[in-house]
């Protein structure tokens, strides 16, 4: 057995992502660099450079300690957020200062959904596209 | 000290939409700071910083704000009677009490989030409530400027709890519902609200079985919906709902009469001649007289007002109407309340077509 990554055949593990049915075969560097095993002191490699908050501690407790723990920790947030069939683009109300940007961009990727949905002739879907692209103007205007 | 704003005077007489079987419509919005440490985390003096940026933004877009400890004692006994505040936030003296001048809405600052902002419409209005406290958002980030909320574009709005992260919108209707308790039905119908993923619980007494029938349907937490999306699938439900209990009110004055005019009847008995009275009983003849007015059948006190009695029922009674008869030194809580109920519905009476003697 090879690591998937590296292709080194020292000491694999066979790991179960969050939120995924299929399985990684990694080393054990490959592992410690992806977050999924703590380092050989035992200590766990992934922590916030801003407040120290650590993934296990997330994980066990399930705070962040600052906001620059969410950029740390994403795929880990959003793993919990699958977990709890709580996953999708977020479409919500987005801050004044980031609001042009994002939401032109999420209208944009709503356009070529919408546009794939009607070549695809996925009329009901391309209606529920559609009322998504209404209210985010609506929300936006 | 005392502080005036719309969030804490009582529910003026008019129509508001489904105010029959709604109580009211709350709608609130989780807020951090881009650069600091979530409350949990933040040492004295970061929070009192941040305690003070927050609230000077707050006061100059219309906020009156002041410390816990500043406040009146029977003021922070109205302010969690109407649930605006939870007595352990007023018991922390540091802790910011922030209410709006002009809209009912108020903030938390420092609770789970840096900021919490809240509003409510009486009725089923959750447009309105959403309304407002997005506005009050805006108009706080406009007013400080430097203020830039914690955002990812993946995830939303950061939140100190990391399952939470999203739109961190949070709402939440009172529903009253006694026809639906008389026939036997409300179990069934909010367990077809929790089935589509409502939280229901007793909003008189948030224990089990809600004293007057009164019942909080919420949202869970909305993640990456459009607010008005999500907020939409709580008008539906709550609509529902209330169209529910309106048939069964007219069903049981069709088919058995008796059943509910007692209801309404023992109400207003009780409330007219009881002399002391526990909060859970007054709650329930607080219903009986809203169920009785409601449908015509009481009259002689605006909707609003009964809805008020129960906020004056809920603990000791703390009224701020000076018109009211003062307590005695030695008079306890129950025969206060009692005192309160029989002021209240001293012109309540059956209207002519229920009248038997």
């Amino acid at each position: 057995m090879r690591c998937d990554v590296c292709g080194s055949s020292d000491q694999v593990f066979f790991i179960k992502p969050d939120g995924s049915d299929g399985e990684l075969h990694l080393c054990r560097a490959c592992a410690i660099e992806r977050g999924y095993m703590g380092d050989a002191a035992g200590q766990p490699v992934t922590a916030c450079p801003v407040c120290g908050m650590t993934i296990d501690r997330l994980r066990s407790g399930g705070k962040l300690g600052c906001p620059s723990c969410a950029v740390t920790f994403k795929p880990e947030i959003l793993a919990m957020q699958r977990r709890a069939s709580r996953a999708g683009r977020y479409e919500g109300k987005v801050p004044e200062d980031r609001h042009h940007g994002l939401a032109s961009q999420a209208l944009g990727a709503l356009n070529a959904e919408l546009e794939a949905a009607i070549q695809s002739e996925h009329f009901e879907e391309a209606a529920r596209i559609r009322d998504r692209i209404k209210a985010s103007r609506s929300l936006h205007s | 000290m005392r502080l005036n704003s719309p969030s804490i005077a009582p529910v003026s007489r008019g129509s508001y939409p489904e105010f029959d079987v709604v109580i009211r419509s709350t709608v609130s919005l989780d807020r951090n700071v881009e650069g600091m440490r979530f409350p949990h985390a933040l040492d004295d003096v970061q929070r009192r910083n941040l305690g003070l940026q927050l609230c000077a933004a707050l006061r100059v877009t219309g906020f009156v704000v002041a410390q816990s400890v500043e406040l009146a004692p029977s003021f922070k006994s109205a302010l969690a009677e109407r649930e605006l505040y939870s007595r352990p936030y007023l018991l922390d003296d540091t802790n910011t009490v922030a209410l709006s001048e002009r809209l009912p809405a108020w903030a938390t600052i420092n609770d789970s989030n840096h900021l919490s902002l809240h509003a409510f419409h009486p009725g089923l209005d959750t447009t309105a409530a959403w309304h407002d406290v997005s506005a009050s958002e805006d108009a706080l980030l406009a007013a400080s400027g430097a203020i830039h909320w914690a955002f990812d574009a993946d995830l939303g709005y950061v939140m100190s709890e990391a399952g939470f992260c999203g739109t961190a919108l949070a709402a939440s209707v009172i529903i009253h519902a006694p026809a639906l308790v008389i026939s036997g039905l409300a179990e069934t119908a909010f367990k077809r609200a929790m089935e589509a993923g409502f939280m229901v619980s007793g909003a008189y007494s948030g224990l089990g079985a809600s004293a007057g029938s009164l019942f909080e349907l919420s949202l869970p937490r909305a993640y990456h919906d459009p607010e008005r999306t999500t907020l939409a699938r709580l008008d539906a439900a709550a609509r529902a709902l209330a169209e529910y209990e309106r048939r069964a009110r007219e069903q049981l004055l069709h088919d058995s009469p008796w059943e509910i005019l007692d209801v309404m009847g023992r109400a207003l008995g009780s409330a007219q001649g009881a002399r002391m009275l526990a909060r859970d009983e007054a709650a329930d003849i607080v219903s009986g007289l809203r169920l009785g007015v409601a449908m015509g059948v009481l009259a002689g006190i605006d909707l609003a007002d009964v809805g008020e009695l129960w906020v004056s029922m809920r603990t000791k009674p703390s009224s701020t109407d000076s018109s009211e008869p003062q307590p005695a030194d030695n008079e306890p809580e129950t025969a206060i309340r009692a005192r309160v109920l029989r002021h209240a519905t001293a012109n309540v009476g059956f209207v002519e077509r229920y009248r038997d003697v």
